[in-house]
This record gives structure tokens, sequence and C-alpha cells, in this order.
């Protein structure tokens, strides 16, 4: 009897909620990740500032002295590199087009560092800890976007001035492609974690689904037993007054 | 139904963002490989110089500004170079330009010049000695030999303001350590007489308020291999040294 009260889950119907419930999820790590990358774009931007005007502030010649043009890369080159990621994320937070605009946006920062600090090799760890802060978006494009601004910065400054990416005048010319591993193996170990990631997102999304229609099964039988206690009681009821009436009579 | 993705408008803003990106690097690479102006450094040691060479020894002589920021490459380069030179007294010159006053060289940079075991720091109040010299960029690296000739004139940086291995600092640790001497005396025609010095491009700012003037006078071939003229020898140099 009360097996068939219990509403019945459909089986298109929990698919159609777990995907929306997934999206929802993926969206919301969008959002955050679009948030976290603002903010640091913006910190990136004032770091840079900033250390241009302690370190290399005025140019010279003789007593006459202008503003470095490091301070002006700074704030301009650093302001246009950012600006569109930043506006974005304010503008757009969890698009597609914010995530691939931050990805390119982080990369060209960190290119740009490496060619102030001389092809320094301390300066390229910020490439690496870029793409595992990327892997926080659980999306291999933007992952794939920024290794290819990595790979492009590489061999273009390779051919035109190795110096201002590799510390060195004279390279090897497949030296680019030694970078290029590096980033591929760490990209290899980032794309299974996003898998991994994106396996328990739907396994969350399936149990949550599953936990609402349980919920909801438990609460329409609660209701159901609930209306038929009442029921009982009322006919119970009845039937005392009854036979109250008919033992009085 | 999924609405189908606009390739066309989202690709448009991407060029127009990248374009003056790449046009702020390509500014950046000039500014970075532009070398400082072109002088002539004198073949013989100049002499009305109040520097005074040690005898039986190669002097190296360093122009700084003390104020340029792009000259601190040149210093960390000078104080990974000074281990590896034999026989050579180094002298870092903190160039005042005329009108500066006394404070002028009381700079972090001057500060690390002391800092360096080996090197001599003086200053040079009104940049007498760069013009003496024809020093007219910050990082301007001359070498003499122990007769006084010019063996070397240029930079130790491989571009402005970055460190990293370069042709200037490969040749003076050859010259000095004497292991480019034979080659360079079978380039001259032997070697009384004649020096070819090498020469390469200086990345920093200007030493003084109009370095034209220092590089008006005739001299070393600024390319990166040695001019094809023979130079004389320097007398006064010498007498210089014989003191």
């Amino acid at each position: 009897m009360t097996k068939t009260a219990i509403p019945q889950i459909i089986e298109p119907e929990v698919t159609r909620r777990t995907d929306a419930l997934f999206l929802e999820m993926k969206d919301t790590v969008y959002k955050s990740t679009d948030k976290l990358f603002g903010m640091l774009l913006v910190c990136e931007w004032i770091a840079g500032l900033v250390t241009a005007l302690l370190i290399s502030p005025r140019a010279w010649s003789g007593t006459h002295s202008d503003i470095h043009i490091h301070v002006w890369t700074a704030f301009i080159l650093g302001a246009l590199i950012l600006g569109r990621p930043v506006y974005l994320v304010h503008r757009d937070a969890g698009a597609a087009q914010t995530r691939q605009a931050v990805a390119i946006g982080q990369m060209l920062w960190a290119a740009l560092l490496i060619h102030l600090t001389g092809g320094r090799i301390e300066s390229h760890f910020l490439i690496f800890g870029s793409l595992a802060f990327l892997s926080f978006y659980r999306d291999k494009s933007v992952l794939i976007a920024a290794s290819a601004v990595v790979v492009i910065d590489h061999i273009l400054r390779g051919i035109f001035f190795p110096l201002s990416i590799y510390g060195v005048e004279i390279i090897e010319p497949w030296r680019w492609l030694e970078h290029t591993w590096w980033v591929v193996f760490e990209d290899f170990f980032l794309f299974k974690l996003i898998d991994q990631n994106i396996r328990e997102m739907h396994e969350i999304a399936d149990k949550q689904v599953e936990l609402v229609e349980t919920q909801k099964s438990i609460e329409a039988l609660v209701e159901l037993k609930t209306r038929q206690l009442r029921e009982s009681q009322l006919r119970t009821s009845a039937e005392y007054k009854v036979a109250a009436v008919l033992s009085k009579a | 139904m999924k609405p189908a993705p606009k390739h066309s408008s989202s690709l448009l803003p991407v060029i127009l963002w990248i374009l003056p990106v790449l046009l702020g690097f390509a500014i950046l690479l000039d500014y970075h490989t532009r070398s400082g102006t072109p002088t002539s450094p004198p073949v013989g040691w100049p002499a009305d110089s109040r520097l005074q060479p040690q005898s039986g020894r190669q002097t190296l002589l360093v122009f700084l500004h003390p104020q340029c920021p792009c000259s601190n490459a040149t210093v960390s380069e000078l104080s990974r170079l000074l281990p590896r030179l034999r026989e050579t007294k180094t002298i870092a010159l903190l160039v005042v330009p005329p009108g500066a006053n006394s404070q002028f060289a009381d700079t972090p940079l001057a500060e690390r010049c002391r800092s360096i075991k080996g090197l001599s720091v003086e200053l040079d109040r009104d940049g007498v000695e760069a013009q003496k010299f024809k020093a007219a960029t910050s990082g301007e690296t001359l070498l003499y030999d122990q007769k006084g000739l010019l063996r070397f004139c240029g930079g130790i940086t491989p571009g402005r303001g970055h460190e990293g291995d370069s042709i200037g600092k490969d040749k003076i640790e050859a010259i000095t350590n004497r292991l480019a001497d034979k080659e360079m005396q079978a380039d001259a025609g032997g070697w009384s007489g004649k020096v070819k010095p090498y020469s390469c491009k200086v990345f920093g700012c200007a030493l003084l308020n109009d370095s034209r003037q220092i590089s008006q006078n005739a001299g070393v071939d600024r390319s990166t291999r040695p001019p094809g003229e023979s130079v004389p020898q320097n007398a006064n140099g010498e007498q210089r040294l014989a003191q």
C-alpha cells in the first residue's frame, strides 16, 4: 500500500538535476577563482609598480633625470596586460572568455617579469606557480591557453632576444623545447588533478541529488504516514464515540 | 539548446588587447638593447690623468654614474669578474657630473662598489677623468695593459640593466689572463708598437649632461671585432707607467 504512495524518482529527471547541480558547482568555482585572480592581478600590478619605483625610479643623463622606462612599463604595460582580465572579472565573472583572459594575462605578466629580471631562472618559477594557481579553475582549456602563451614567448624571444628570457645571449636552437617540456610535465599532472576534481564534483552532484530525492521521498512517506495516522485516529475516535453512545443506550 | 559561440565577436577584443602589449614589449626590448653613445677612448694612458696605473700591472677602469640603476648589473658582473683577473688593478670611478652636489655619489651603487674586495673606488668630480678617457656611458670599462696601451673598451653586461655572460667580460678575462695576447699580437703583426684593442657596446645611462662632446674625436671603432687599422703606442703613457 505504502510503496505505491511514495513518489518514484524518474531517471531522466535525476540526470537533469544532477547536470544542473554540476554546472552550478562549476560556475561557483569559476566565479570564486575569477575573484581570487582579480585580486591577485591587481596586487601584481601594484607590486610591479612599487618595485620599479624602488629599484629603478629614474634614468639619468649627467645631472638630468627622467622617469625610468621600467616605471612606465610597470604602469602602462602592466595596466595593458592586466587591465582586460581585471575588467572581465568584474564585468563577466564565470565566463569562459574571462578565464582565458586571466590565463593569458597572468602568463604575459610572467613574461614581463622574466624580461625585467634579465631572464633569471628564479623568475621562471612564476610560470609554474601560475599554472598551479590556474588549475583552481578546473578547466583544462585555461591551462592550454596559458601554456601556449609560455611556449610562443619562449620561441619568439629565443629567436629575437634570448638574453631576456634565458639570461644568456647564445642558446641552443632547441632550448625552448626544454622549457616547454617542463610546462607539459606540470600540465600533465594538473590535467590528472582536474580530471579527478571533475569526477569528484560529479559524484558530489550525484549524491546531493540522491540525498535531496531521498529526503523528498522520506518527507512524502512521513506525510502519508501522518495522514494515515490522523485518519486512523479520527476513525478510532469516531468508533469510540459510537461505542460509547451504544453502551449508554 | 545552447547558443552558438561568438568567435568573431570575442576575437577582436583579444587582438586589440594583445597588439598594444606586443608593442610595449618591443619598446622595452629596444630599450634594453640600445647601447650608449659610441666614443673613442685614448689608445694610450692620458698624460694629464690624475690616475696612476700600477707599474707592471694591467689597469681596469670602470666608469659609473652613481645614480644609474642599470649600472647595478655592471657592478654585479664586475664582482664576478674580479676574482678571475690576474695582475690587474681595478678602479671604479664614480662620475659626478658638473653641477652636481657632493651627495650625488652617496648611493647604494657606490656602497656596493666599496664592498667589493679588490676594487678601488674613486670619485671623479666634474667628470674630469671621464672626459680624459672619453667615457660617455655608465658601465664603460677600459683595460690598459702593463705598457699603458688600451686593450679593451666597452661594457661588461649583455644588455641595459641585464646581468649575464657577455663578450666584453669574456674578452677582459681572456686578455688579462694573457690568453688572448698571442692572438692579438699575431693580429697586429707583432707586439711592439702596434695593438688592436677589442671593443664592444656599453649599456647604461649617460655619464655627463652632453656626451656628444666626448664622442667627437675619432679613435677606436665600436664594432665587436677589432678595428683594422693599427694604432701607435702612446709614449706619454709609457713614461707615466715607468714612474
